[in-house]
Parts: C-alpha cells; sequence; structure tokens
C-alpha cells in the first residue's frame, strides 16, 4: 500500500521534489506572515496543513494531473497565479482548519471564490487519484495480517474489522423540503458516514450520504458491503475451526446498534451477564475501539466535518467525506509524523448514545456463544 | 292587489301545463307519477347528444372563435371536464398506502392471463406503494461498489428505507419538474436573447430599446409555450365541434 517504493530513480525523483517543496515552502509562507499570529512557528509546516511535508509532496504528485490538466488560472489577490503546490495547501487548510471560506481566503491572500473552486477541484483530483488508498484487502496476505493484529487486540480471532457510525453536522435552510429526512435521532440535521476500519485504523469500507434519520442498521443494509457479505462475496475466506468442531468465519465487530449477523458480531446485550459473556464484551469493545477512534481521528484533523457545516450542499458533501477519508490514509499508508503528535480519542459522536438493534441471527448467535466460551477459556484448543 | 294578480297568472300557467294547482308540490312524486301529463315545448330535431347543452355549445364555439372577454365563461366547460374524469382510465384516487383495498369506482377489469401481466401489476403495486413514501434525492458514495458515487431516490415511510434509481423525470417531484422546466425556459431565454443580440447588430443604434424589445419577444415567446398548449387544445376544440357547428348552420338555413 505504501507509495514510496520503487527504484533509485524514484527515490531521487522524490528528493528533488522534496527540494522544490521546500523552496515553494520558504516562499510561500512569507505570503503567509500576514496572516499568521507571530507566536505562531512559520516552520511548523504541519501545525498549517496537518500533514508532514513529505505526505504533502506525495499528495501533490498524486494529483498534480487532474489539477492542472484544466486550464482555469487561479490567481492570489496580488494577481499571482497559484501554483500546484499553492492550490494543495490551500485545499488542506480549508480541509484540515475548519475555517470558514473568508477565513480561509484571507490567510492566503486571496478570495473566498478561488477558495472553494480549488478545494472542489482537490477534492475530485483526490477520488480519481487516492481511492486506491480506500479499498477492502484484496490478497490473502493482507487479511492474514488484519487478522493477526485484530486478535493481539484482545484475542478475538479471525476478526477482519470494525465498523462503526457518525454523524456529519448541518445547519439546514428551514425551506428545505427534506429537512425532516436529515432530523437525527439528536435532533440534529445530519449526514450519516458509515466506516470499516482495519486495526492500523485505515478506512477499508466507506458508505455516506444517507440522511441522519436513518439509523445505523439501515444504512448498513442498504449497503453493498452488507450485499456481498450476505451473499459470501466477502468475509468468505478461511474459517476458524474451534476444537468442539464449530466453524467460525471470517467477520467484523460492530456495536448494539447493528443486527447480530454471521459475519457481523456484535456485543451481548442487557445487564447482569454471565461472566462469559460479559469478558467476551470486554475484549469485543476493546477491538471495535478502533473504528471509533479511527472516526474521532478523521474528525479531529479534518475538521471541515468535525463541527456544524453551514448549509452544506447535500450532493457535494459526501464527496467531501470521501476526500476526507481518503486523506486519512494517505497519512496512515505514509505514516506521517504528524500522526504522532495527536492524541488519541473515542469521541466521534458526542451526545449520541449507541443504538439497540433486536434483530439477530439464531446461528450468529449459536456461534457467538461458542467464541465467547473459547476465549474464557473454557474450550481448549 | 299585486299578490292575487300574480297568483292567478301561476294558477294559470300550472293549469295550461298539466300541474297540480297547488303551492306544496311534491315533484319527485308528481314527475315519477304522472310524466305523461308534461308536454314539452317542440324542439328542433338535433341529434340526442347535442339536445341538453345547446347554448352552452354555441356559447362554447364563439368564445373558441371570438374574444368574449376576461368575465366570459362557458357553461358547458365544466360539464367537459366532467366527461373527461369519467372516461379516465388510469386514476390514482389516494396516495395512501392503503389505495390498493380502496374500492375503486370503476369496474374490476377483466382478469388477464399471469404470464402477460404479471410484471405490469407489479409495477403498478410498486408505484402504488411508493406513492406513500416521502422522496428524497441523495448522492450515496459507497466504496464496495466499482462506480462508488452514484445518485439515488431514497423512499421513507416511517421506519422504512428503500432506495431507488433515480429514472430522469419519472422519480422527480411535481416542484422539481416545475423548477427544471422554469430553468429550462430560463435557459432557452438567455440563449435566444443572446442569438438575437447578435443577429440584430445593424439595430445598434437602437442601443436601449432594441434590448427592450427582445425581452418583450421573449416574454412572449415564453408566453407562446403557455399558448401554444392552449390553441393546440383550441384546435381539438374546433375539431370536435366542426360537425356541431355544420349541424347548427344546416338548422339555421
Amino acid at each position: 500500500m505504501g507509495p514510496i517504493r520503487g527504484s533509485k530513480k524514484k527515490r531521487k525523483i522524490d528528493f528533488e521534489t522534496e527540494e522544490a517543496s521546500n523552496d515553494w515552502w520558504n516562499h510561500f509562507s512569507k505570503r503567509l506572515v500576514g496572516s499568521l499570529s507571530p507566536t505562531k512557528d512559520l516552520d511548523q509546516f504541519e501545525s498549517i496543513f496537518k500533514v508532514s511535508r513529505k505526505t504533502f509532496n506525495y499528495i501533490c504528485s498524486l494529483v498534480s494531473d487532474p489539477m492542472m490538466a484544466k486550464t482555469t488560472n487561479f490567481v492570489f489577490l496580488d494577481g499571482k497565479s497559484m501554483s500546484l503546490n499553492d492550490q494543495v495547501a490551500l485545499a488542506l487548510r480549508r480541509l484540515s482548519s475548519g475555517d470558514s471560506l473568508i477565513g480561509v481566503a484571507n490567510f492566503f491572500g486571496t478570495n473566498h471564490s478561488t477558495v472553494s473552486q480549488v478545494t472542489w477541484r482537490f477534492v475530485e483530483a483526490i477520488e480519481e487519484r487516492g481511492l486506491h488508498h480506500l479499498q477492502w484487502p484484496s490478497t490473502e496476505e493482507e487479511i492474514t495480517q488484519i487478522k493477526s493484529k485484530f486478535q493481539n487486540i484482545r484475542g478475538l480471532p479471525n476478526c477482519c474489522g470494525a465498523i462503526d457510525t457518525t454523524h456529519i453536522m448541518m445547519l439546514l435552510s428551514a425551506s428545505d423540503r427534506t429537512i425532516d429526512v436529515w432530523l437525527d435521532r439528536n435532533d440534529n440535521h445530519s449526514m450519516i458516514l458509515q466506516v470499516v476500519v482495519d486495526p492500523d485504523m485505515r478506512f477499508r469500507d466507506v458508505v455516506t450520504g444517507y440522511p441522519g434519520k436513518m439509523d445505523d442498521a439501515s444504512v448498513l443494509k442498504k449497503s453493498n458491503f452488507f450485499d456481498l457479505s450476505k451473499k459470501g462475496e466477502r468475509l468468505s475466506g478461511k474459517k476458524l475451526k474451534l476444537p468442539e468442531g464449530t466453524e467460525i468465519q471470517e467477520y467484523i465487530v460492530g456495536h448494539s446498534g447493528f443486527p447480530l449477523l454471521p459475519w457481523l458480531i456484535t456485543p451481548y446485550q442487557g445487564r447482569d451477564l454471565p461472566e462469559t459473556k460479559t469478558e467476551f464484551n470486554k475484549r469485543h469493545f476493546a477491538t471495535k475501539l478502533v473504528a471509533q477512534r479511527a472516526l474521532a481521528r478523521l474528525k479531529d484533523v479534518w475538521r471541515m466535518i468535525h463541527g456544524v457545516m453551514w448549509r452544506p450542499d447535500k450532493n457535494r458533501l459526501p464527496r467531501v467525506i470521501l476526500a476526507c477519508c481518503i486523506l486519512h490514509n494517505i497519512m496512515i499508508d505514509m505514516e506521517d509524523d504528524a500522526l504522532d503528535e495527536l492524541t488519541l480519542t473515542n469521541q466521534h459522536d458526542s451526545g449520541y448514545r449507541t443504538e439497540f438493534c433486536d434483530i439477530a441471527d439464531k446461528n450468529a448467535s449459536v456461534s457467538r456463544d461458542k467464541l465467547a466460551l473459547y476465549l474464557s477459556g473454557r474450550v481448549a484448543v | 292587489m299585486l299578490s292575487s294578480k300574480s297568483s292567478n297568472w301561476l294558477h294559470r300557467l300550472r293549469a295550461s301545463r298539466g300541474f297540480p294547482d297547488s303551492d306544496h308540490i311534491d315533484l319527485d312524486h308528481f314527475l315519477s307519477s304522472s310524466p305523461h301529463q308534461i308536454h314539452p315545448p317542440k324542439t328542433p330535431p338535433l341529434p340526442h347528444h347535442h339536445k341538453s347543452n345547446d347554448n352552452g355549445s354555441i356559447s362554447d364555439l364563439l368564445s373558441d372563435l371570438f374574444h368574449m372577454g376576461a368575465d366570459f365563461q362557458p357553461k358547458s366547460r365544466t360539464k367537459k371536464a366532467s366527461r373527461k374524469q369519467h372516461c379516465s382510465k388510469i386514476c390514482h384516487l389516494s396516495t395512501n398506502s392503503d389505495a390498493r383495498v380502496s374500492p375503486s369506482p370503476l369496474p374490476s377489469p377483466l382478469p388477464l392471463p399471469l404470464a402477460a401481466s404479471s410484471n405490469h401489476v407489479v409495477e403498478e403495486e410498486d408505484a402504488k406503494a411508493l406513492s406513500a413514501y416521502s422522496q428524497t434525492e441523495v448522492t450515496v458514495i459507497d466504496t464496495s461498489v466499482p462506480c462508488w458515487k452514484f445518485e439515488k431516490v431514497l423512499y421513507r415511510s416511517k421506519n422504512v428505507w428503500k432506495l431507488g434509481e433515480k429514472k430522469g423525470k419519472a422519480l422527480i417531484t411535481t416542484d422539481r419538474n416545475k423548477r427544471l422546466m422554469n430553468d429550462n425556459l430560463h435557459k432557452n431565454k438567455f440563449k435566444k436573447k443572446f442569438k438575437l443580440c447578435t443577429n440584430s447588430s445593424k439595430f445598434n443604434n437602437q442601443g436601449h430599446d432594441q434590448g427592450k424589445m427582445v425581452v418583450a419577444n421573449e416574454k412572449k415567446r415564453d408566453h407562446c409555450s403557455q399558448v401554444r398548449e392552449k390553441s393546440f387544445g383550441k384546435k381539438q376544440k374546433e375539431e370536435d365541434s366542426t360537425p356541431l357547428f355544420k349541424v347548427l348552420s344546416k338548422v339555421g338555413k
């Protein structure tokens, strides 16, 4: 997955682009002097764009062709044309700062219309060229690694992912005919983002665009991930054979708002559960946490989708969300240093309580019991 | 004095027409019991279906041929509308989900062979069922689908969600249809305006007035698109009423 692989020639090119990037930054940072507070260290590239220079260069190389293919010439207020790096920097700032169009425009010395157009062009370009950073593992080796890492968290065997949803809040116009559909269970207008995450907090499957009124189970049922898994075209790899003969198929873990299915294991519901089930729930919760953390990090870094968005275009918003998810994965794939600075939180949907779904497949229920017994050590391997 | 005179006149009229001489006539009873006593005035031998609304038809014709003023409303318009209602084959009575069980005013159609009609029936039922749902157009991103971005129509009825394909105008609500139509009209208007402006460079001296004229022409053009519909309707009416006109002219002779 890592993009920095290949020959010495490639490394040489990378080195050259890095040098060029440094030159660009030295020049560009002077443009920002007026906008930055005196206490802010201008050399802190990462504090402004949320990515390291290495990742920035990679992103520039990724979107170079589609962004420069169009003939539109974007300019600063002083009339100077924007280079590719300028445009990528502007788009990254817009997506990561959470500032308004005017705020970003003032910061860069351009007008808000340019910020909007450049950001949208960047979103389209990153979709076109960066989607390979967001895909379901395709090789057996990848799957095996993922299973192994999940098992290392709290012992859950054969687990391939963790699923979770979050709400992207919006402030909609009262005259919007469909306003009620976007009103979620917490009386906020929101769009749902559903993700399946691997143990490295990388998004492996993304579904978004559905209105906040839909519950998590409904969104899952509408997703192609559900159809593929139901048909046995996904999560259909090597089964785990328990000693007494029970087979546990590949599965993902999710909260109680999802249905219990042979390929989606949810925790036991209710109070005063027996020790075996309580223990299982603890392991389940720890494993599922990667998805919560991934979403929390997504919103923390790409702050445009963190707060309440002012009357967004609901057809464009899903694509902005996807672009943020791709950028999130690129940072992981690039082993970005900026990630080390971030604190891990679990909270991505503050105020939202977990839903409860009553749907449970009988076979899945039996498999979960067997798995709980196996994990408690009562079933010998 | 006046009342006695008027009552005498009324008595005479009743007597001449064969009505009972009383102030409290049970009209229904009278009509059902002695229809033979009524002698309607003789009328010209017109075809039966034009008999009842001669005046209306003539006024319709006149209103179609001449400008009768804004207040003029032909009498037979409403009757024609009701005739159309009776003849309509597809009748969506209700938007409720109970539409399928609501009694139909039309006689039930003959049962068709299942193989031939099943698809149609299913589609119709789906359409009826979905009519109870609210519709929202959504752009969905699903990275598990090769074409990961698609536009769908989301149907909602309480907690039931259905996803449908966005099939152009069919799934667009009327409001949106109107908006699209207006947008198109606006675009056409703009294009036409631009064309006229470029073609009429020889009228540049007229300057501002020319612009106004162009706008006026465009307004006219827009109006024409509606008027065309109306004139099309009129043509139809004219065609429909031509035999009647001929008959009436013969009668006149």
